[in-house]
This record gives C-alpha cells, sequence and structure tokens, in this order.
C-alpha cells in the first residue's frame, strides 16, 4: 500500500470509498494549504530569527518591540510588504518581470510535494524523491535568471547572472553526493532512505562510514551555495551590485523572492535530514505504526531537526565573509566536485568490502558482541 | 474524472504554450513559453506515472535547456536585430523566421515529424509489441522506475556506458576550446605589466 496522507485518512473513514475522487481531492488540497501556511510562517519567523541571532552574534539586541520578544516583527513587515507601492520601471519586460517571482515560489513550494514529514504525514511518496528535488532547484534558477534579465538594470542582470552559473555548477557535487546515499540505500524514494536508517545517531547515514561523514559537509556547503546564503550569496552581494537580481522589485514582488529563499534553504536542510541525519524516525514505544499520535511525534523530530540546521545555516552567514567569483567557481570544480566523486567511489568500495555494513556494526562484530 | 485531468491540463498547458511560442514577437518570451511546453510534457509523462522520466524532462529540459537558449539569447543580443515589415505575407511567416525558403524548410520538416508521430502512433504497432510498456509493468506491480534500473543496469548497459562516455569527450573538448589560449595569457601579462 502506497503511503501518503490520503491512504491515512482513508483508513479511518473506509465508508467514503463511494465519493473517493471528491475525498481525495479534498484531502489533498486541505494538506497542501496546511504546507504552504505552515511554510511560510516559517520562512517568516526564519527572517525573525536571522536577525535575532545575527543580533546575538555582534552584541546587539535586535528586533524587540513588536510582541513579546520582538517574535510578531515579520508579520509587521509582511503588512509593510503588502501596502507599499507596486513600482515596475520604465523599460523593463513586463510579463517576465512580473512572472519571475512567481516561478520562483512556485517551484518552491513544488519541492514540498515529496518531503516526508512523517511516515504518512506526505503528499506524494514518489520513487524519485531526491532526484525531483534536486531537479527542482534549476527551476528556481530560471527564475531568478528571468527576473534579472528582465529588470532592465547592469545590477540586476549581473546578479541573475551570476546566479544562474552558480546554480548550475553548484549542482554537480551535490548531486554526485546524493548519490553516495542513494548508492547505499539502494532507492531515491525519501521514504525509503528514511526507513533504511533508525532513531539513534550511530544508525544514521552521517555516521555509517567515512566517506558518508565527508559527503554530508560537501552537502552542506554545496546547498548552502545552491540557495545563494552567505559566505556564498554572490547574485545579491550589496557592496558589488546594489541588490542583485531584486534591485528593481519592491513591495509584495520582492517579498516573494525573499519568502522563496527562506523556504528554499527549509527544504534544503529537509533534504539534508533525509539522507544524513535519520529523518522522520522516532521511538515507537510499542504502539502501532500509524498511530495518530506518533505522526506528530515523527513530523516534530523532523522540524527539530531541520530547524537545527537551519540554524547553523544563519550562523554561517554571520560568521564568514563572503567570497570572490573565481573562489566560489575554484571551490566548486577544483574541490567540491574531485572530493564528491572521491566519496562515491569510496562508499561503494566499502559497500563492496563490508557488505554494507556501517563502522558501528563491524566495530561492534569486531568486539564479538 | 480524476484520471482525465491531468492529461487534459498537460495537453492544454503544451498546446497554449506552443500556440503563444509561435505568436510571440519576442524572442524572450518565446524562450519562457518553450518552458512552459517542456513543464506539460512533463505532465503528461507523469499523468502516465512515469515519473522518472518526467522528472528528467523538468531536469534536463526545463532546467538544463532553457537555461542554456536565456543564456545563447543574452550574449547574441536578443530581439534588437529582428525587425518586423508589416506585409501580410511576412505575418504569415513564424516571427522568429527570416525568409520564405526558411518557412517552407520548417514546413517540409515538421510534416515529416508529423508523419512519423502518426505512423508510429496509429498505423504500426511498434509500442503495444514493446516487452516493457507502462501497461504490462503496471500488471505486474513493479516500481516502474526500478524496472528502469534494471533494464538499464543490465540488458542496455553497454549502450548506458557508451552515451556516458560520449558526454565525457564532449565535456573535455568543450573545455578545451573554452580555454584561453597562450597568446591572449601573454598579452594579459603584458598589460599587468604595463600596469
Amino acid at each position: 500500500m502506497e503511503k501518503n496522507i490520503f491512504t491515512y485518512i482513508q483508513q479511518y473513514y473506509p465508508d467514503f470509498i463511494l465519493l473517493e475522487w471528491p475525498f481525495a481531492f479534498l484531502v489533498f488540497f486541505l494538506f497542501a494549504f496546511l504546507i504552504i501556511n505552515v511554510l511560510a510562517i516559517v520562512a517568516g519567523l526564519a527572517t525573525y530569527a536571522e536577525r535575532k541571532i545575527s543580533a546575538d552574534i555582534q552584541a546587539r539586541i535586535g528586533p524587540n518591540r513588536v510582541g513579546p520578544y520582538g517574535l510578531l516583527q515579520f508579520l509587521a513587515d509582511g503588512v509593510k510588504m503588502i501596502l507599499k507601492e507596486d513600482i515596475i520601471p520604465e523599460g523593463v519586460d513586463k510579463l517576465l518581470f512580473k512572472l519571475a517571482p512567481l516561478l520562483c515560489l512556485i517551484g518552491v513550494f513544488f519541492s514540498t510535494l515529496v518531503l516526508p514529514f512523517s511516515e504518512f504525514f506526505v503528499l506524494f511518496n514518489s520513487d524519485v524523491g531526491v532526484f525531483y528535488l534536486l531537479g527542482l532547484s534549476t527551476l528556481i534558477g530560471v527564475g531568478i535568471f528571468l527576473g534579472g534579465y528582465s529588470s532592465n538594470s547592469k545590477w540586476s542582470l549581473l546578479g541573475g547572472m551570476r546566479s544562474a552559473s552558480q546554480i548550475v555548477s553548484y549542482e554537480i557535487p551535490m548531486t554526485i553526493v546524493a548519490l553516495t546515499i542513494v548508492l547505499l540505500g539502494q532507492g531515491l524514494s525519501l521514504s525509503h532512505l528514511t526507513s533504511k536508517q533508525g532513531i539513534f545517531p550511530w544508525n544514521w547515514y552521517l555516521f555509517h562510514n567515512p566517506f558518508t561523514f565527508i559527503s554530508f559537509f560537501v552537502y552542506f556547503v554545496a546547498g548552502l551555495a545552491e540557495t545563494n546564503r552567505a559566505p556564498f550569496d554572490l547574485p545579491e552581494a550589496e557592496s558589488e551590485l546594489v541588490s542583485g537580481y531584486h534591485t528593481e522589485y519592491s513591495g509584495m514582488r520582492f517579498a516573494f523572492f525573499a519568502l522563496a529563499e527562506y523556504i528554499e534553504v527549509f527544504v534544503l536542510c529537509a533534504l539534508a535530514v533525509v539522507l544524513f541525519l535519520g529523518g522522520n524516525n522516532a521511538p515507537s514505544f510499542g504502539l502501532d505504526p500509524s498511530h495518530l499520535f506518533l505522526q506528530f511525534l515523527q513530523t516534530l523530530i523532523f522540524f527539530l531537526k531541520t530547524f537545527l540546521l537551519y540554524y547553523i545555516v544563519i550562523w554561517v552567514r554571520w560568521t564568514l565573509p563572503r567570497l570572490r567569483v573565481d573562489q566560489l567557481m575554484s571551490l566548486c570544480w577544483k574541490y567540491l566536485t574531485p572530493i564528491a566523486l572521491f566519496n562515491l567511489v569510496g562508499c561503494a568500495i566499502w559497500i563492496w568490502i563490508f557488505k554494507g555494513k556501517s563502522i558501528g556494526q563491524i566495530c561492534l562484530s569486531f568486539f564479538g558482541l | 474524472m480524476f484520471e482525465f485531468f491531468w492529461p487534459l491540463m498537460a495537453s492544454g498547458l503544451v498546446l497554449a504554450g506552443i500556440s503563444l511560442l509561435c505568436f510571440s514577437r519576442n524572442i524572450v518570451h518565446s524562450c519562457f513559453y518553450l518552458f512552459l511546453v517542456f513543464i506539460g510534457i512533463g505532465l503528461a509523462y507523469l499523468s502516465l506515472q512515469l515519473d522518472f522520466l518526467a522528472v528528467t524532462q523538468l531536469v534536463v529540459y526545463g532546467g538544463g535547456v532553457v537555461m542554456i537558449l536565456l543564456f545563447a539569447i543574452m550574449l547574441t543580443g536578443g530581439n534588437e536585430q529582428t525587425s518586423f515589415s508589416k506585409n501580410i505575407l511576412n505575418k504569415l511567416q513564424a516571427p522568429l523566421m527570416g525568409n520564405l525558403k526558411q518557412t517552407a524548410l520548417a514546413l517540409i520538416v515538421s510534416f515529416i515529424f508529423l508523419g512519423a508521430l502518426v505512423y508510429f502512433l496509429f498505423i504500426s504497432d511498434y509500442f503495444s509489441m514493446m516487452p516493457f510498456s507502462p501497461q504490462t509493468i503496471r500488471e505486474n506491480q513493479e516500481s516502474l522506475t526500478f524496472s528502469l534500473g534494471m533494464i538499464l543496469g543490465k540488458q542496455h548497459i553497454f549502450i548506458f556506458e557508451f552515451s556516458s562516455l560520449l558526454l565525457l569527450g564532449a565535456l573535455i573538448v568543450a573545455a578545451a576550446i573554452s580555454r584561453p589560449e597562450k597568446e591572449e595569457k601573454e598579452s594579459v601579462k603584458i598589460q599587468e605589466e604595463i600596469l
């Protein structure tokens, strides 16, 4: 049986089998609506977290006026964005100028289609989940590039070009590193990869063997570059390009770009959690695997791990200075890609020699346990 | 009802994208409509439950080819060089085509493709004889991606490796062509010395 949100709810309401397709439509629609709203709030809180953490790192206080501890600052920002004037500069390509932010946002929301929040809380349990998620990031690249191209501004065009070349380049080490895990787990489905890992850290693919341990860091660095986060935020380098590909955007169109970027970071951290950090595995307490409590516990664990990685992403942003363009490209092609290829071959040899056992299992059998 | 929704939406997207592509006067807009067409084709694959093919379509064509076309348009100057006269014959031509000869050539090529498509879909029984058609795999209750991997890894391993070798060759040749030549390096050195 395919495990997704519809089959889960169908267990509890088997009588609705007569009205199958309107019921399925309703369930999927409501769940997708819920995911999009939750992720929009997550992105809003991420902007708050970004400002608060940066304030901590720079020994400032940060936003503290709107609501308790300034928690409602992102709502105030959102209202301000909506109320701002929607400026379309002269000489822009109007169709593409209006479509580019939407293309970015739609691309990011499409990537939440396969995220396994828990064993059953997933929209579409695809056979090719990892491939799908990695492929969608190029779609976002097209949106960013069109936004830069249509703006009729030198800074925007340069930012868009940088972003396109950066996304296309860093796709390569990221895909090869994901392939290492696919080789280990023998499947492209996210829930399959999750089920191959366990609850405890020594069951995770991160500590499976030395090659996957290195792979995680390669994935993380490539992911930072893929989402245009610092220290790889060259497409929006303030000191060189005013504000990069969204220089000419104002109001809600700018907010769409910002929202897309923050949700993309969340999706990237979620993929890292699934590939390396055990995904949504949770202790079952002897309950039935489809128990509602377990689903919520798994969702909680999934979100906690993702937010931990999200914190590290923000931490890195406010710690490291920005790279130069040539340094960025040499990091990708001269360091990350060879390391990723080495990891792929090394992991294949590890599987062949040790019959797919993890380093923990080998140690245990060495001591005769 | 539900199973007719996706194919209808996919074909609608493809047809709308193609007609907008042909009649658009702006080459960057045409490129964007081509992107819509590729996404529509991906949706069509998805409605046949061919996940892997759909995602490949999205990555290779939606991401790669459209990006290359956009860069090509940008580096060659976009639509500034093309100008359209107002006479009716030119309006009937595809907007991006130059003259009557090219239009005739395009028509012949497209009719050849249409003929091949009609032959394979309706006249010959090529697709019903295929051993791994979607229907047979769905009857066997196997994952399509799994069987595709088995076929690629076992039966067609030689073709698979050969095509990857071909791609590697193309990559190396591209790197060799785009490398700066020695003379340029020397001129850069001279410039640096002057500075």
